[in-house]
């Protein structure tokens, strides 16, 4: 495929052909001289793409000064490709016959280093038409096409690249123009170089620079950085900068950069955009830059999709120099990626796929940035929408309650919402009469639409301060502001979404999305440094095992009672989980539950206003009073409650795409938090009772402290590994066991934070175990501390588990892969999957017995970093 | 912030090759014009914001190509439109004519809900040209045509002097906006949780 760069693979011939005795274990044991083979195909494949364009591409990364640059092999400073499109029929596209193809890429070389040298010569390249290019060359690769239309074509790219490297906004002869020109252009060359890839029966004739600005807007080669450094001066180094600051350990989330949009150089040099449109072209999610302004841009992808649509074809990637543009069509929603990462089409349609699904589980949320949203908008047109939306909120949460008093209606809702209200009444709770229904939407409205109701909740919107005012709708707006459950509101999902698209092709669907950026954004940084989003597998925190155990029995006393899922987790790590009966959850719906929770600030933050119970009852005691007097109470009685408990919806697409289910999420303390999922919307007295349950044992058994012991202790640190494993008997892992030799080992870490790892240049290593779906890997120690360099090694084991399991080739049960980075060896039998990553310069011999004793390792201490036994995932 | 929650309008530009289409477009969100001729291959995009009555909208303007041979985007491009503009010559009889079939084009491939109230916007260009002596199409004849096809909007307009061009631009936008449907739409759209959940519990989770 892309890899045909010459540069080898430095593999070491000695570490090739030891010869030491084999090891003899009792399980698994990985002997070299039978079963290791050096892959040599998947490494050629793989590893000279890693060398020609990836690993360079980290390094950069690294490096202080970026003008400093190591040769670049010269495939790689090719921009412009020949397309490849593949196509799931099959049908259409056999064309790019594999020499034909090679061939076409032979003329693009010639073609593009003109190109560039011409490029290097503009110093101001105003005039479009008067780039002094090559236009000829390139009209002859077009083989047999010499309409005018064609013609005009090539020189438009010629522009546009002169565009992409100068950004000087001028194209399509419109001199000046900003952003517009760079769609447009773009959407010719994109739409033509598929048209052509299409038509053309004798292999790809199409010569198309969307590796730089049709669909490759972040930067794409050397050479283009070069060219421009040149050209601005600092600002290539200003953005690696905030590269680097971006993905650094403190990542914040939210999204960044919202002033960019397609027109900006520094939003081409991203690296990997994700995109979500609608079908008909509205953007729904951009991962940098200002949604509307990258109107255009999406316009583009979805002509794009749609063309080979009409063709009753699809279009799953295409690749364009060192970009790959992948695209996921779900129903009337268009994922895109552009990534020039080297991650694999299969590796991004996979989090396309993630992407995909938190989309789901994010749309039943999001009432509270609805508000937001309107805030900013029209008040009354935000109260009709609200007033009309709670008749529906109030037959979902089931517990209506008819009263002739409006004012009291508004108060009772109020109080329910914020989740503190009494049992007492849950019995009478019935459903209400779609008449009834109107009426007290009705009745609200009017209510609301008096001035001093609209000022307040204006106040309220403005401030969004928890400042107590004596009116009803001032509460109406904490519940909005602060409540999980005024996400009932908006309960969406796949299928309803896509009957909306279906009416009305027109539907916006960002409102319904507001504010879940984080959401997204988390998810796709994710996709960088948690193993969980191509392993398919989830990891836990490393407990003593009778700690978990406590942890476990609590949890299933809870989903004896009908709790679907009751989890306890910290930060990203399982702490216990139990699912009801035969009800399994995917690790790929943990992933997406955790990030969404994680990120949600309205789960972490969420001041949650409601009021000591007995006050309450006092308050209901005395039914429809007086209002003044009763908004008096309430304010008396509001207080800021820390731990936030919320009641969602939620969507696990693993478990069921078109349902959802009530997640009850609480935080228990900073990090650790407890979700107990059910199907029941009206459960949140039940699950809250549960929570007050689980939360005293935990508490009891200092189940709670273990887990932030756990936390500063960390998990399997490399430099531990045993030396001389004694089966059975030192089955502790120093750290997890007496605190004596806590100290020590922690102290060791940080004197080998200076050293070279664990024994024999064991830097990482990731265990999966395969019946368990968990995966445990140890914690980061020198050399990989930065997290550009984890980011890298993430990246690498990424493309060894996708060469390992890639469907094309025999499945492999070894690889030992060397690099300038790493050597990195991968070992999968029946039961586990190991990555482990070595000093670049380890004995392969060496290493084939640390992974052995690495193996041993973990299966002694597995009841410490695995959650076993009555895990709903042992089928 | 607020920028994020504008409204996004999908505005598609129908009409023959070389009326001026992407002249118009690139009069009103550039205030450019070039003399050259330059045939739209598929399409351009161009987003502009636009302020109506007190609210920020951003228009995603379409602009098709003309020509045949181009035209092979059919639904993709016109799905979920909020409003369509007819542009032809007026010195030019040919693509005063073609207006209808454009116009029942958009409607077959688009098949907006309500087709006989769905917004269009007549634009008569290029009236500027030689001062308007070799115009063959009249303001008569063309606005007698967008009355018998439901009262449509009709400007005569000149991408090269900008004539025109705003006030079309901002009719175009507030037909798209009043043919935006209420947002309350999806409310009801809730589905049977319970059912859809317990019955999911039964069935599992296939991994």
């Amino acid at each position: 495929m892309e890899s045909d760069s010459n540069s080898s693979i430095d593999l070491n011939p000695d570490s090739l052909n030891t010869n030491s005795p084999p090891d003899n274990f009792k399980f698994w044991s990985l002997n070299e001289s039978n079963n290791v083979k050096d892959s040599e195909h998947v490494s050629n494949h793989e590893v000279s793409a890693g060398l020609a364009n990836g690993s360079l591409y980290d390094n950069l990364d690294q490096i202080e000064e970026p003008q400093i640059e190591k040769p670049v092999p010269c495939d790689s400073m090719i921009v412009a490709e020949a397309f490849e499109v593949v196509d799931e029929v099959g049908k259409s596209c056999s064309s790019p016959s594999s020499a034909g193809y090679v061939g076409e890429r032979g003329s693009s070389e010639v073609v593009n280093g003109s190109l560039y040298t011409n490029l290097d010569q503009i110093e101001e390249p105003q005039t479009e038409l008067s780039v002094p290019s090559d236009p000829i060359p390139v009209a002859e690769a077009f083989d047999g096409v010499s309409e005018v239309g064609q013609s005009s074509f090539v020189q438009r790219e010629n522009s546009e690249l002169e565009f992409d490297a100068h950004s000087s906004p001028s194209s399509s002869g419109y001199v000046g123009e900003r952003g517009v020109g760079v769609a447009s252009i773009r959407m010719r060359s994109l739409l033509y170089a598929l048209a052509f890839s299409f038509s053309c029966r004798n292999g790809l004739k199409v010569l198309c620079l969307i590796g730089e600005g049709s669909c490759g807007p972040s930067s794409t080669s050397e050479i283009e950085e070069v060219v421009d450094s040149d050209a601005d001066g600092d600002v290539i180094p200003q953005e690696n900068t905030i590269n680097d600051f971006s993905d650094s350990a403190s990542w914040v989330p939210g999204k960044r950069h919202i002033d960019e949009d397609d027109a900006s150089i520094s939003w081409r040099k991203r690296k990997k955009h994700f995109f979500v449109l609608s079908h008909s072209g509205k953007p729904i999610y951009s991962r940098y830059g200002d949604e509307h302004k990258l109107a255009g841009f999406s316009a583009t992808l979805q002509a794009i999709i749609s063309f080979v649509e009409n063709g009753e074809d699809r279009v799953k990637f295409v690749r364009a120099g060192k970009h790959l543009v992948v695209f996921l069509v779900k129903g009337p929603i268009y994922l895109v990626c552009i990534s020039c990462t080297e991650e694999s089409h299969e590796a991004l349609t996979g989090q396309l796929e993630l992407l995909y699904g938190q989309l789901m589980s994010a749309l039943v949320q999001g009432g509270e940035d609805l508000y937001e949203e309107k805030a900013y908008g029209d008040i009354l047109e935000f109260l009709d929408y609200l007033f009309s939306s709670i008749p529906v909120l109030i037959e979902r949460l089931g517990r209506t309650r008819p009263d002739p008093n409006r004012e009291d209606r508004m108060t009772w809702i109020y109080n329910n919402t914020l989740g503190s209200n009494v049992d007492k009444d849950k019995e009478k709770v019935g459903k209400m009469l779609d008449d009834e229904k109107r009426e007290l939407s009705q009745g609200l409205k009017t209510e609301c639409s008096g001035e001093a109701g609209i000022n307040s909740l204006e106040k309220e919107i403005k401030y969004t301060s928890a400042d107590e005012s004596s009116d009803g709708l001032n509460s109406l707006s904490h519940v909005l502001d602060s409540s999980g459950d005024v996400n009932e509101m908006l309960l969406i999902l796949t299928k309803s979404v896509n009957r909306c698209f279906e009416k009305n092709p027109k539907f916006d669907m960002t409102p319904l999305l507001g504010g879940t950026d984080a959401v997204f954004s988390s998810l796709i940084h994710s996709f960088s440094w948690n193993p969980s989003t191509f392993l398919h597998a989830y990891t836990c925190l490393p407990l003593a095992y009778p700690t978990r155990q406590a942890a476990g029995s609590i949890l299933q006393d809870v989903a004896d009672s009908g709790v679907l899922f009751a989890i306890l987790m910290c930060k990203h790590k399982v702490v216990s989980l139990v699912g009801a009966q035969k009800a399994s959850l995917h690790p790929d719906d943990m992933l997406l539950l955790a990030n969404f929770v994680l990120s949600s600030e309205s789960f972490r933050q969420g001041e949650i206003w409601f009021k000591e119970e007995e006050e309450e009852e006092k308050e209901e005691a005395k039914g429809g009073g007086d209002d003044d007097n009763d908004d008096k109470v309430e304010e008396e009685n509001l207080r800021v409650s820390k731990t936030s408990e919320s009641f969602s919806p939620i969507c696990l697409p693993r478990y069921n795409p078109m349902a959802f289910l009530y997640a009850y999420v609480h935080y228990l303390d900073v990090d650790t938090y407890l979700m107990l999922l059910t199907t029941s919307s009206d459960a949140f007295y039940h699950l809250k009772d549960c929570r007050i349950r689980i939360e005293m044992v935990l508490l009891k058994s200092n189940v709670l402290s273990e887990v932030q012991r756990s936390i500063l202790e960390g998990g399997l640190h490399v430099e531990d590994l045993p030396i001389d494993p004694s089966p059975r008997t030192v089955s502790l892992s120093p750290h997890l066991g007496q605190e004596k030799i806590t100290t020590e080992s922690s102290e060791r870490t940080r004197e080998s934070s200076f050293g070279i790892g664990g024994p024999a240049g064991l830097w990482h290593f990731i265990y999966r175990s395969i019946n368990l779906d968990q995966y445990v890997a140890s914690e980061f120690s020198s050399p990989i501390n930065s997290s550009n360099q984890q980011k890298r090694l993430y990246r690498a084991y990424q493309k060894l588990y996708a060469s390992m399991h890639d469907k094309g080739t025999a499945p492999h049960k070894t690889q030992f892969r060397r690099d300038e980075n790493y050597a990195l060896l991968c070992w999968i039998t029946q039961d586990f999957e190991l990555y482990a990553a070595f000093d670049p310069l380890a004995d392969k011999a060496l290493a084939i017995k640390t992974c052995n004793r690495v193996c041993q390792w973990v299966r002694d201490v597995e009841n410490e970093i695995f959650l076993l036994g009555s895990s709903p995932f042992s089928w | 912030m607020a920028s994020r929650r504008r409204m996004l309008l999908k505005v598609i530009i129908l009409g023959d090759s070389g009326v001026g289409k992407t002249s118009l477009m690139n009069q009103y969100v550039n205030r450019k014009f070039s003399n050259q001729y330059k045939a739209t291959i598929g399409a351009d995009f161009l987003t502009k914001e636009v302020q109506f009555e007190d609210r920020l909208f951003t228009l995603q303007i379409w602009d098709t190509a003309g020509q045949e041979r181009f035209q092979s985007l059919g639904v993709a491009f016109y799905r979920g439109a909020d409003c369509c503009v007819l542009v032809h010559d007026v010195n030019v009889m040919k693509s005063f004519e073609n207006l209808n079939n454009w116009r029942e084009e958009f409607l077959i491939q688009a098949s907006p809900s309500d087709p006989e109230n769905f917004p269009f916007v007549v634009l008569g260009n290029k009236i500027d040209i030689d001062g308007g002596n070799s115009r063959v199409v009249s303001e008569k004849k063309a606005k007698a045509w967008c009355a018998s096809k439901g009262n449509i909007p009709y400007f005569e307009t000149s991408a090269k002097d900008g004539f025109n061009v705003e006030a079309a631009f901002q009719c175009i936008a507030k037909n798209a906006l009043k043919n935006e449907p209420e947002e309350e739409i999806y409310l009801p759209e809730t589905i049977d949780v319970g059912g859809g959940g317990r019955n999911q519990r039964s069935s599992g989770c296939e991994c």
